[in-house]
Formats: C-alpha cells, sequence, structure tokens
C-alpha cells in the first residue's frame, strides 16, 4: 500500500513542525525535569549538582606530554569532588581571539563563572564592572593572603582604579637573560655575573656578535625581550623614570629624560651598533621572536625570554650548556617584567546562585597547596602561592634531570628581591598603545625615527587618557 | 507590500493562495535567518551608532558625535587611506590577472583540468593559513622572494617590517586568491557563442580584435559581478592585516575593519565601532551603485536588445 504525501500535507506537516520549533524554543531551559513538574523531579533537580564554568587555556601546560585540559578533568576535578561531591565543574576551552568572545558574552551575561587571564586584559574587565570582587571573600577566608602569595602576583591582582580584587595568581611568568655558555667560552667572554649592569652588558653583546667575511651578522651578541610594553618599557624604570604617573595613571611621563635616555640605549644597541638583534632580524631566522630557540639556533648568545621554555631548551642544548641570570642593571635599579595569569570570578555569579561554590573552588585553585604544587608539577610555570613556589625548581628537575645545573633559583630571587615587577600600565591601555605602539615601530622595527618623537607622542598619549575620561563622564 | 499582499489574498483563488502559502513558507527559514541574525543587528548596530556606549555599563545618545569624532580622527581617515589603496590597487590587479589565466586556461592545454585546479587551489585554502605561509615568503632574510631576489644581487625590502612595503606586501599577496574570479571568467568564456568567432573570423578579425571586439563585450557581465564582489571584498579586507602586521609597522596597513575592531574589542567602544562600520558601509554601497550606473554604459547583455 502507498501513501501519497498531498501539498496539503506537506503543508500541514511544516507548519507543525515550525510550531512545536517555536514551542521548544520558547520554553525554560534546564532539561526534562524542569517540564515534568512532578514533586520527584524536582526533588531529584534539588540534589543535582552545583555547575561551575571554568574558562582556561588549553594550551597553558609546558611539561612534556601533559595537557592542560585532560589534567584538569581527569585529575584535578576528581580530587575536588573528593571533598565536595554537589559540585559539576565544566571545562571551557578559551580558544583563539578568547578575550573578545569573553567580551561579548560578558554583554550578553553568559560569560564563564571563572576565567584564566592576566592584565592588562583583566584591568579592561573590572573598570567594565564585571568581576567580582573577592576582596571580602579573601579577608574571611584567606586572612593571611598578603603573606601566602609571591608579593609581586598578589600585587597585580588588587586593580587600583576600581579599588577591588580581582583574581587570585594562577602563576607568574618574569622575563630572565637565557644564555649560550659556548657562545661565551668561544668568544672568551666571562659569563655574565648576577650584577651586570647595562653597561656590561653592551659590551658583551658588542664582543659576543659574530660577523662573516662580508661584514654580515651571522649571530647577534644579545637580544630584550621583543615586546614594547612588557619589555622595552621596564629599561625606563631601570634609568629612573616612570612610564606614567603614579596617582592617576593618566599622565605619560615617557617623553621624560630618563626614559628617553633609556630608549636611546636600546636603540643605539639595536641599530647603530647591532649588537642586539632587531626585531625583525630574529623574525628573519623563522624562530619566533618570543622563543628560546634562538639560543640553540646560535642566532643570539643571549636572550631576555620568558619563563616557560626550560623543558624545550634542556631538549635543544646539552646539559650545562645553558643558564639564566638577572637582568641587567640600569643607572638607577634593576626592573624586568613579573606578570602573573590569574583567576578571576564574573560578577554574574551572584544572581546565578552558584556564588558560594564557585568561590571555594577558586580559593582551592588559587590558595591550594595540591592543585598550586600541580602548577609547578603539571604546567611547569611558577606557582603564585610562595610555598609552592619555593618547591618549584626542585619540582622542575624532578620532572627534567638536565635541569639540574641550571640556576632556576635565580628566577625566585628576581621575585623576591622586587627585580620582578607588574607592567606600569595606563588607565586606558588600549588608548595608550594605540599611540605608542606605532610611534615605537617607527624607532625600533624600522629605525626610522629618533627617540626623541616620544616627547611629543607622550604628550598626545595624556590628552587622550584625558579625552577618554571625559568622554565616559 | 501588506495591502498588495492582502490584495493578492483575496482576488487569487484557493489554488493560488495554497501556492503564496508554499512560496512564504520556503522563504521563511531564510527569511527568520536574515531578519534575526542581519538586519536585525543591522538595524541594531545603526542605532548603536548614535549612542557612547560600551554595552556593558553604559550606554547614552550622543546624537551625531560619534560621526564627527570619527571625521575629526587622524588615525580614521589614515584607515580609510590605507582600505582605498588597497581596494582600487587590488581590485584591478586581480581581475586582470584572473582574466589572463582564465584566457589561458580557455585554450587547449595538455592537462587542462590539472592547471584549472591548481590555480582555483589557494581559494580553498583558509586565510589565516595562507596569511602564515605568505609570513615565511616575505621573510626578508629567509623568505623566498628576498632569496629570489639576490640571486640578481637585488637586496630585497623588510616588506612587513617597512611601513613603505607593507601595504604593497599585503597587495601582492592579494594576487594569489584570483582563483575565484579565474573561475567565473571561465564559465564567461565558455558561454561566449562560437558563431560570433566564426563571424569574426570571416570578416577577417585577428585574434586580437577578435578578443577586443567579441570576448571582451561579451564578458562584460562577468567582469561587472566580478569586480563588484571583489570591491566590496576589498574594503572589508581585514584577516591578512590581523594576522600579519596588526595594522603596523605605524599603522601602514591599518585597514577600515581592522579599526573599527580595535575601537569596539580592545577600546570597548562599540557606538563609535558602530558609526564606523556604517561609514564603510555607506562608501561600499556609493561605490557599489555607481559602478552600477556606469555599467548601463559598458556591460552589454546578450538578448537585452532584443527585449
Amino acid at each position: 500500500m502507498s501513501y501519497r504525501l498531498s501539498r496539503r500535507d506537506l503543508l500541514r506537516l511544516g507548519a507543525g513542525a515550525v510550531g512545536t520549533a517555536a514551542l521548544a524554543a520558547c520554553a525554560p531551559t534546564g532539561g526534562p525535569s524542569d517540564s515534568a513538574g512532578s514533586q520527584d523531579t524536582s526533588q531529584e533537580s534539588a540534589a543535582e549538582p552545583t555547575q561551575i564554568r571554568l574558562a582556561s587555556f588549553d594550551w597553558f601546560a609546558n611539561v612534556p606530554g601533559i595537557q592542560w585540559a585532560e589534567y584538569h578533568q581527569m585529575e584535578a576535578f576528581p580530587r575536588y569532588y573528593e571533598e565536595h561531591g554537589d559540585v559539576e565543574i565544566l571545562w571551557e576551552p578559551h580558544g583563539d581571539g578568547w578575550s573578545t568572545k569573553v567580551l561579548t558574552n560578558m554583554a550578553a551575561g553568559t560569560a564563564p563563572d571563572v576565567m584564566s587571564t592576566w592584565p592588562p586584559i583583566i584591568n579592561t574587565w573590572a573598570e567594565k564592572q564585571q568581576l567580582l570582587d573577592l576582596q571580602p571573600l579573601v579577608d574571611l577566608d584567606i586572612p593571611d593572603a598578603d603573606d601566602i602569595f609571591l608579593k609581586a602576583g598578589w600585587d597585580q591582582c588588587w586593580d587600583q582604579i576600581t579599588q577591588i580584587r580581582m583574581a587570585l595568581v594562577t602563576n607568574i611568568d618574569v622575563t630572565s637573560v637565557y644564555y649560550s655558555k659556548p657562545a661565551f667560552e668561544e668568544a672568551g667572554v666571562a659569563f655574565p655575573a648576577q650584577d651586570w649592569t647595562v653597561e656590561d652588558c653592551a659590551q658583551t653583546a658588542i664582543e659576543l656578535t659574530q660577523r662573516d667575511d662580508n661584514g654580515q651578522i651571522t649571530r647577534w651578541g644579545g637580544q630584550l625581550r621583543p615586546s614594547f610594553v612588557l619589555g622595552y618599557f621596564y629599561y625606563v624604570e631601570a634609568w629612573g623614570g616612570m612610564v606614567r604617573d603614579e596617582d592617576t595613571l593618566m599622565t605619560c611621563l615617557l617623553g621624560e629624560e630618563p626614559a628617553l635616555q633609556a630608549f636611546e640605549w636600546i636603540r643605539e644597541n639595536m641599530w647603530d651598533l647591532n649588537c642586539l638583534a632587531q626585531t625583525n632580524q630574529v623574525n628573519a631566522s623563522g624562530i619566533p621572536n618570543t622563543w628560546t630557540g634562538v639560543l640553540p639556533a646560535n642566532i643570539v648568545a643571549f636572550a631576555e625570554r620568558s619563563a616557560d621554555q626550560f623543558f624545550d631548551l634542556a631538549d635543544a642544548m646539552e646539559e650545562g650548556s645553558w643558564d639564566i641570570n638577572h637582568i641587567p642593571t640600569g643607572p638607577v635599579d634593576r626592573v624586568c617584567m613579573g606578570a602573573p595569569d590569574q583567576w578571576c570570578v564574573y560578577k554574574g555569579v551572584a544572581e546565578r546562585g552558584n556564588h558560594d561554590a564557585v568561590w571555594n573552588f577558586v580559593k582551592w585553585i588559587g590558595a591550594g597547596e595540591w592543585y598550586q604544587d600541580n602548577v609547578a608539577r603539571m604546567s611547569g610555570r611558577l606557582p603564585g602561592l610562595a610555598s609552592s613556589a619555593d618547591k618549584w625548581p626542585s619540582i622542575l628537575r624532578e620532572i627534567e634531570g638536565r635541569l639540574e645545573p641550571v640556576q632556576l633559583e635565580v628566577i625566585l630571587e628576581q621575585l623576591k628581591s622586587g627585580e620582578a615587577r607588574g607592567p606600569q600600565l595606563f588607565r586606558f591601555q588600549s588608548v595608550a598603545e594605540e599611540l605608542l605602539i606605532p610611534a615605537m615601530e617607527r624607532i625600533y622595527v624600522e629605525g626610522a625615527a629618533p627617540v626623541d618623537i616620544l616627547e611629543d607622542i607622550a604628550q598626545q598619549v595624556t590628552e587622550a587618557q584625558k579625552e577618554t575620561l571625559a568622554r565616559m563622564g | 507590500m501588506a495591502l498588495r499582499l492582502a490584495k493578492r489574498w483575496r482576488l487569487g483563488s484557493s489554488q493560488k493562495r495554497q501556492d503564496l502559502i508554499t512560496a512564504y513558507l520556503c522563504l521563511l527559514p531564510w527569511m527568520v535567518g536574515f531578519l534575526s541574525f542581519v538586519f536585525g543587528p543591522m538595524l541594531f548596530s545603526l542605532g548603536l551608532s548614535f549612542f557612547e556606549s560600551d554595552l556593558l555599563t553604559r550606554t547614552f545618545f550622543v546624537g551625531l558625535d560619534n560621526y564627527r569624532d570619527l571625521f575629526r580622527e587622524d588615525l580614521f581617515w589614515k584607515s580609510l587611506r590605507v582600505t582605498f589603496i588597497y581596494a582600487f590597487t587590488t581590485v584591478p590587479l586581480g581581475s586582470s590577472i584572473a582574466l589572463l589565466i582564465a584566457l589561458a586556461l580557455n585554450q587547449k592545454l595538455l592537462g587542462l583540468g590539472v592547471w584549472r585546479t591548481i590555480y582555483y587551489l589557494p581559494t580553498v585554502i583558509s586565510g589565516v593559513a595562507v596569511s602564515l605561509l605568505w609570513l615565511q615568503i616575505f621573510n626578508p632574510r629567509a623568505g623566498l622572494i628576498n632569496n629570489f631576489l639576490a640571486i640578481f644581487g637585488v637586496q630585497g625590502p623588510s616588506w612587513l617590517y617597512s611601513s613603505t612595503w607593507a601595504l604593497p606586501s599585503l597587495i601582492i599577496m592579494s594576487v594569489w586568491g584570483v582563483g575565484a574570479n579565474m573561475l567565473l571568467y571561465l564559465a564567461g568564456l565558455q558561454g561566449i557563442p562560437t558563431h560570433l568567432y566564426e563571424a569574426a573570423t570571416i570578416d577577417g578579425a585577428n585574434n586580437w580584435r577578435k578578443f577586443w571586439h567579441v570576448t571582451l563585450p561579451m564578458l562584460t557581465p562577468t567582469i561587472f559581478f566580478n569586480v563588484t564582489i571583489s570591491l566590496i571584498g576589498a574594503f572589508q579586507f581585514f584577516t591578512q592585516a590581523f594576522i600579519m602586521t596588526q595594522g603596523g609597522p605605524n599603522n601602514a596597513t591599518l585597514s577600515m575593519v581592522l579599526f573599527l575592531y580595535r575601537k569596539a574589542f580592545l577600546q570597548i567602544r562599540f557606538g563609535y565601532a558602530s558609526a564606523a562600520a556604517w561609514v564603510l558601509f555607506a562608501i561600499i554601497i556609493a561605490f557599489t551603485l555607481l559602478f552600477q550606473y556606469s555599467s548601463r554604459r559598458w556591460v552589454y547583455y546578450e538578448g537585452e536588445t532584443a527585449r
């Protein structure tokens, strides 16, 4: 028997499908238990675990063979459930363009409960009142917080403008000098001393720079951290200057004499003497500018880099052939980047009803020793909790025996001595960068302008900060 | 529109009414999608352009201030200049090269299918992958171009690291994606009736005259379509600049879309960015209409005179 579907039938079916879809779309979310409405089901839903949405980076772990997402879901979360069986944690990977996506989620009110982030992105979220102030909770549950966290990281969890505790520290990244011992030995140059100065640094770079018969450089002596804000701006402080004023964070001081002297020191060594490699010279090697691969490739003899590539270096270089040192001391100070990755909480948890569960979890990952030890063990990064940070060198050496001769303790010293500190950010950082980055590119990427163009740019930055504040009312 | 529909409904037979319902039911999914995800957001964005808004904490009416501030901002004019240079260089360049390749691939060549596939292949590769590939090609020291120039003793420029060469680099790179245009030209070429060429041959026309008096006029609808679509795309260029140069150095590759992206997502000024988006929309519409208007003079549709 066959049945022929008439057009009328088709229309009925279509109308039925559209109606069903519309009803389904208008129905409240929450799964089948909500729609059933019986007493039994409501009891079931009462027993359902409280959900916490956690957004973080899949690429975060540097330890070979460890996947950050997998570690959390297979090990960290089950461990947490042992003590908090009433909670379910949902892992949401921060993909490409994560900060943009989180921002749109915030506008829609659908941001994750707990999020990985770092400055200055977190400062923008704080300024836009999207974060839960953790300070009252810290006061209650972690009263010794000022003592148990590394100061460099902990201080940067406080927002000076909104006066809130924005986050707890996941880990801290520090800029140090990584150097190739064979490069120094071949050139007959002494390894950098712990208290080396910028003069020593420039002289060492000159001596280590190699040229071929045509005068073409085949290896540069050194390279500074290839970032204007997280690298070059720290030299301003080393010369006794400031990036911006301390009170309003809006007056740009990069046109002042100490800043110009610092910038000129960098420019001269990078462009006139070229003993410090330019960004495009390193890019031209095909090795990413931020990577320590420049050492085994013998593109530079020493380089300022992040504290996140020990295992790669141990693989790429012979054991004992590389080491770590402090940043050179400037005429006034010795200073480098020490910036945290952070866990922050979306303000929406107050309405979502999982506020307490979220805080308990954040406390566990931020201040709990098991999790913080595992920041070192699973990611290789330096934990924000001081007691875990102290164990960090030995944990890394347990994982990778070839790190035994490497002075990992230097990085801890940099943090504890105050050498490693947060970047001096403007109140409206992206507004400042819109003017500063092109100017810095003209000076350092193109070598097409003198540093004193910053006198004018600094004034423009200050004006732009004021205009932005005025516009915001 | 509604009145017309009601009238048609009243006057139409039962069969016609059913046809009308069927037609609108078939159109419904697209219309819902268009209204929800295109037209609705566009209207919202137009409204937003009259507000100072971060969409998070504050939204207040500022009238035309966003537009006024936009036209006073140097960076906006710089991004406009970059966008115009890019659009009015890449479109003629890309269209000409696509046409040349299409003409070549319209001949009886050995392995024609393979050649056509090779030229079309870059079009199906994602913009991000293409950008990463060209980053290596433009590498000043280890890149393909400068190594090739070095064979002739020419020292290549710094390409993406030079404010002089960064935009030309992106323009050169745009030629990589001419495959899609080429395919349309090829289809257009194959649609030209052979009797026109036969008649031209009988009249004693050489190859150049056949191209000029037969091929090109018959291809004008395809050229018109290709150039219009390419122009709209070129005005919206973003991915290459975002991935390869971030608009630098010294804003030399700051396109308008990158400019408005920065304003929206870095400075969190959604009202201002919306104003920039609508200015860009107006520019694109203006040039499209202008081109459409000019097409009456140079685009030839076969059969049009018969109508």
